[in-house]
């Protein structure tokens, strides 16, 4: 991705998504702060959108002016809040489904082990299906993985059913 | 007298003229049955000609008919020693294929009978081993379920989450990612 502006910017507005929802969230946030753009007023993004922005948004634009990341003029402001927006586009997505309803702290978490798994960023695209036998199915780039227990259990079922001299 | 004698005198033209006609008359009346004669000669002659060309014709034909006869029985009595050798050559080749077929058709029956056992045979084995393999699925397929509901509500919460980071961790060491 071609950017004029440093990739150190957009790395903590990816940290703000965990899931799919929180991508879509983001993203409608950003769309929305451009309107308050060209407003004759001056001054940093987090001042100019501030009753928009949601408290998660609002902080990391301050941690992006504070790091004096941030472009000054409305026009540099506009394409920077494309930018980040494209890059968010960028993010792989893993797929993942559980096995029962999992909480937000749970998503981060696991959000943050299949990055560093992964070795980038990634969104969390989750689904919950109470069939799975513990652990996870897992999908990523085209490849699908069964890591839940089903496959041990049918495994051990098998040779149970084997040894009853059944089959 | 004199009178008888002339009249006598002119009456010798006359009974000359009658003399000579008498004559003519008889002389044609003999010319007649001559010809008459003549004409059952030639006719009983005709006759008699014709019936010795019928018998000599009917001589003739019986002669040639006999020969033809002769030649003909010869012709047919070799046609038909011939045809009764190549009808008993055909009788007997005849019989020596229809013994040949039995055989054949013997051995075919008895391969068809053997195929048609193995058939059953395998069909049986197959149909069994189908019958076989569906109740393992059937079987299988309830102990699954009750395994996977057993197992799922005997997980805890935290369980759980452990399990996720297990699979996780497990994917990640199968280089699933990569």
């Amino acid at each position: 991705m071609n950017s004029p502006f440093d990739p150190a910017a957009f790395i903590p507005f990816a940290n703000l998504i965990n899931g799919k929802d929180d991508f879509f969230r983001i993203l409608e946030e950003i769309e929305g702060t451009k309107r308050f753009l060209f407003r004759d007023k001056m001054g940093p993004i987090s001042l100019k959108a501030g009753e928009y922005l949601s408290p998660d948004l609002s902080r990391v634009f301050g941690q992006i002016e504070q790091l004096g990341l941030e472009p000054t003029t409305d026009d540099k402001q506009q394409d920077f809040l494309n930018d980040i927006m494209e890059f968010l586009k960028t993010i792989p997505v893993v797929k993942i489904i559980f096995a029962f309803e999992p909480t937000a702290s749970f998503v981060a978490g696991v959000n943050s082990k299949l990055s560093n798994a992964v070795g980038k960023k990634i969104i969390l695209d989750y689904a919950v299906d109470e069939d799975i036998v513990g652990g996870v199915k897992i999908e990523y780039l085209g490849k699908f993985g069964d890591f839940s227990l089903e496959p041990a259990v049918e495994t051990f079922l098998k040779g149970k059913i084997q040894e009853l001299n059944i089959s | 007298m004199q009178i008888t004698a002339d009249l006598l005198i002119s009456l010798i033209p006359s009974l000359v003229l009658l003399a000579v006609g008498t004559f003519l008359f008889w002389r044609q009346g003999s010319q007649k049955d001559d010809l008459e004669k003549i004409l059952k000669l030639d006719k009983k002659l005709k006759t008699k000609i014709a019936k010795q060309i019928q018998e000599e014709a009917d001589v003739q034909l019986k002669n040639v008919l006999d020969a033809v006869s002769k030649r003909l029985e010869v012709s047919v009595n070799g046609m038909v020693g011939s045809l009764t050798e190549s009808s008993n050559k055909q009788v007997v080749e005849l019989a020596n294929f229809v013994r040949e077929q039995q055989k054949v058709i013997v051995k075919e029956s008895q391969f068809m009978l053997a195929s048609a056992i193995d058939k059953a045979e395998k069909e049986l084995s197959d149909y069994k081993q189908k019958r076989q393999t569906e109740i393992n699925v059937k079987i299988f397929e309830i102990v699954r379920l009750a395994a996977k509901e057993v197992l799922g509500k005997n997980i805890n919460p935290n369980e759980n989450e452990k399990l996720v980071e297990d699979a996780i961790e497990r994917a990640k060491q199968q280089k699933f990612f990569s």
